[in-house]
């Protein structure tokens, strides 16, 4: 009974990383790259969302998040056309921008942790009782999941996002604006990293320098199913959460934070030896 | 192909250090601002060697550092050792583990690659905090014996300068010679690289073994300038750090990596806080990666291409 407990309460937490990794596949998918300041706008939204209380902050907490991203949206577009394509300066320079988030975060919001307690009372969920705050997240980021899946598969925005990814000079020539779709993507994957943000801060909450951890971990849950799958990679940010929860439960405490890392370490090992590597392209 | 000039860089180095020294001499802030360099450029050589050498993405080159200086902080506290004796510890530990790491990690992804090395950062950082009485867990350890030599500041900044002009000059042959050639086709195209019977998994391993040990260097000197070592030290924040400085500079020169680290630090002193450095930083590299792509070394070959290109328009109208 305490095994399905700890595997509950996973799964609840592990939903903020899919939410999280469910953006990285988005981005891959239409532009080929990965923008690894993806855990700054989780920290940058719920920064703003805890020095601006309710729910007009929590829409200006999206807001900032939405707009830090299209920075990076743009810059991507910048970087492909003057290196010809290499993914990696893309990914190095969202690096670049991750650093100036979070050392923002840090100079205008200081280092105090930000999270904010909802006193409502737990609710029952199959005879346990649960935060009611981290059920309401979870609804949220499963129907958020669910409308990523039908905006990529069955709408034409989807359709062209999709074609941008696989061929971009092919949708080019079909008539799709493709620069302007995969800015498009950044600016939605800014917006659900920004709505993580503001769940993470009513639940368990975060510091400036989340942010890298947070980014690995989606990431790791991102690659986890392959990358090219956005509804994949936001299961794979589930069985990370249950992986922490599990490890916080029953392994020793010196071991606790460090398994998780651990275990998607091996995951990304096992796949490298094992070719199934979808991650990344050769630069 | 130009031939490069296999001790330039390191000649550059020696000149800047002997220029620098008198303006300095005496200033404690700056003596210690210089060795601080010294060990970032340590640091930033080595990312040089892993990523523009070779082209594996690791972000974990402080780590390798933390290693040798944990190594020979715990070898000169608890065991009294001399600090030469750390000193060959700190490079060699690193530069073992640095092989099979590789090996691990060789077959990945850049994508892949980086994210592993973020999280080998993480995991040895937890490690450190939980490592009790031996790594002086959250406190870190305290009191280790200077570095060796006479004892001034001006030693501190020959010793130190004079190490980053030993490594230049050792990269400098080796990536003039076929070996480090051959290290580059395996960054520039692996398959061309396999096809030319280069193993690519060994060849990895082989610069991320030498990147670890050149880490191991600069951890060493960072542990016996400062004197103390905890777990923020060099932790994983410096090593997005040192990766930026050395894009900054240049990531595939031999000089590239240490202007990185020189001016990177410069601009640090500069700033009201040590909060707003990120900013400073990152912004940086996104300048120079929209500027200058090859980082700062290349500006003067990039304006010498831009008047030739002015004067190829000159003489064709």
């Amino acid at each position: 009974m305490e095994l399905a407990e700890f595997v509950v309460r996973g799964a609840l937490l592990g939903v903020t990383y899919g939410l999280i990794a469910c953006p990285i596949a988005l981005v891959y998918v239409t532009s080929g790259t990965v923008d690894l300041a993806i855990g700054a706008y989780v920290v940058l939204a719920a920064a703003v969302s805890f020095a601006a209380p309710g729910s007009v902050g929590m829409l200006l907490a999206i807001c900032v998040a939405m707009v830090a991203a299209s920075v990076v949206g743009v810059l991507s577009s910048l970087l492909t056309r003057r290196y010809q394509g290499d993914k990696l300066i893309v990914i190095l320079a969202s690096f670049g921008f991750a650093m100036m988030v979070e050392s923002f975060v840090l100079t205008f919001f200081g280092k105090d942790p930000f999270v904010r307690q909802s006193g409502a009372a737990p609710v029952e969920f199959l005879g346990m009782p649960i935060a009611r705050q981290s059920v309401i997240s979870a609804t949220i980021g499963l129907v958020l999941a669910a409308s990523v899946y039908v905006l990529l598969h069955r709408t034409m925005l989807g359709r062209e996002m999709r074609a941008s990814a696989d061929n971009a000079r092919g949708a080019a020539i079909a008539g799709i604006p493709v620069r302007r779709v995969q800015l498009a993507t950044f600016i939605l994957a800014g917006a659900l990293a920004g709505i993580a943000g503001v769940m993470t801060l009513h639940g368990a909450g975060l510091i400036f320098s989340s942010a890298v951890p947070l980014t690995i971990t989606s990431l790791g849950g991102a690659i986890m199913f392959g990358l090219n799958r956005p509804l994949h990679a936001f299961a794979g940010g589930v069985v990370i959460g249950i992986v922490e929860s599990l490890s916080a439960g029953f392994a020793p405490s010196q071991l606790s934070t460090l398994l998780p890392f651990a275990f998607i370490f091996a995951v990304l090992a096992f796949k490298a030896m094992h070719g199934t590597e979808m991650a990344g392209g050769r630069a | 192909m130009r031939r490069r000039p296999a001790l330039l860089p390191a000649a550059t180095v020696v000149a800047l250090a002997v220029l620098a020294a008198p303006l300095i001499t005496g200033n404690l802030f700056w003596l210690d601002t210089s060795a601080l360099m010294a060990v970032y450029a340590l640091l930033a050589l080595s990312v040089g060697v892993s990523f523009g050498l070779c082209g594996i993405l690791s972000v974990a080159q402080a780590s390798f550092a933390a290693l040798g200086a944990y190594t020979t902080a715990i070898l000169s506290t608890r065991y009294s050792l001399h600090p030469l004796v750390g000193l060959a510890a700190a490079i060699v530990l690193p530069a073992v583990f640095g092989y099979p790491f590789a090996r691990l990690i060789a077959g990945m992804s850049h994508l892949a690659l980086a994210v592993a090395t973020l999280l080998f950062g993480h995991m040895l950082d937890i490690a450190l905090r939980e490592g009790g009485d031996f790594t002086g867990g959250y406190i870190g350890l305290s009191g280790l014996p200077p570095v060796p030599g006479p004892d001034s500041a001006t030693w501190l900044h020959v010793a130190s300068w004079g190490m980053v002009a030993l490594v230049a000059a050792l990269l400098g042959s080796l990536y003039a010679s076929p070996y480090g050639a051959g290290m580059r086709s395996v960054r520039n195209d692996p398959m061309r690289a396999t096809a030319d019977g280069i193993d690519i998994g060994h060849m990895r391993g082989v610069a991320l073994s030498v990147a670890a040990g050149i880490a191991g260097l600069g951890g060493w000197l960072y542990a016996h300038h400062v004197s103390y070592l905890g777990p923020e030290s060099l932790g994983p924040a410096v090593s997005i750090s040192v990766l930026l400085m050395a894009m900054v500079g240049g990531v595939s020169t031999v000089l590239g990596p240490i202007v990185g680290a020189v001016a990177l630090t410069l601009l640090s002193t500069l700033l009201p806080g040590a909060e707003a450095a990120g900013m400073f930083y990152g912004g940086t590299l996104l300048l120079v990666l929209l500027a200058a792509p090859k980082g700062l070394t290349s500006l003067p070959a990039l304006a010498g291409a831009q008047r030739g290109a002015d004067a190829g328009k000159e003489n064709g109208r």
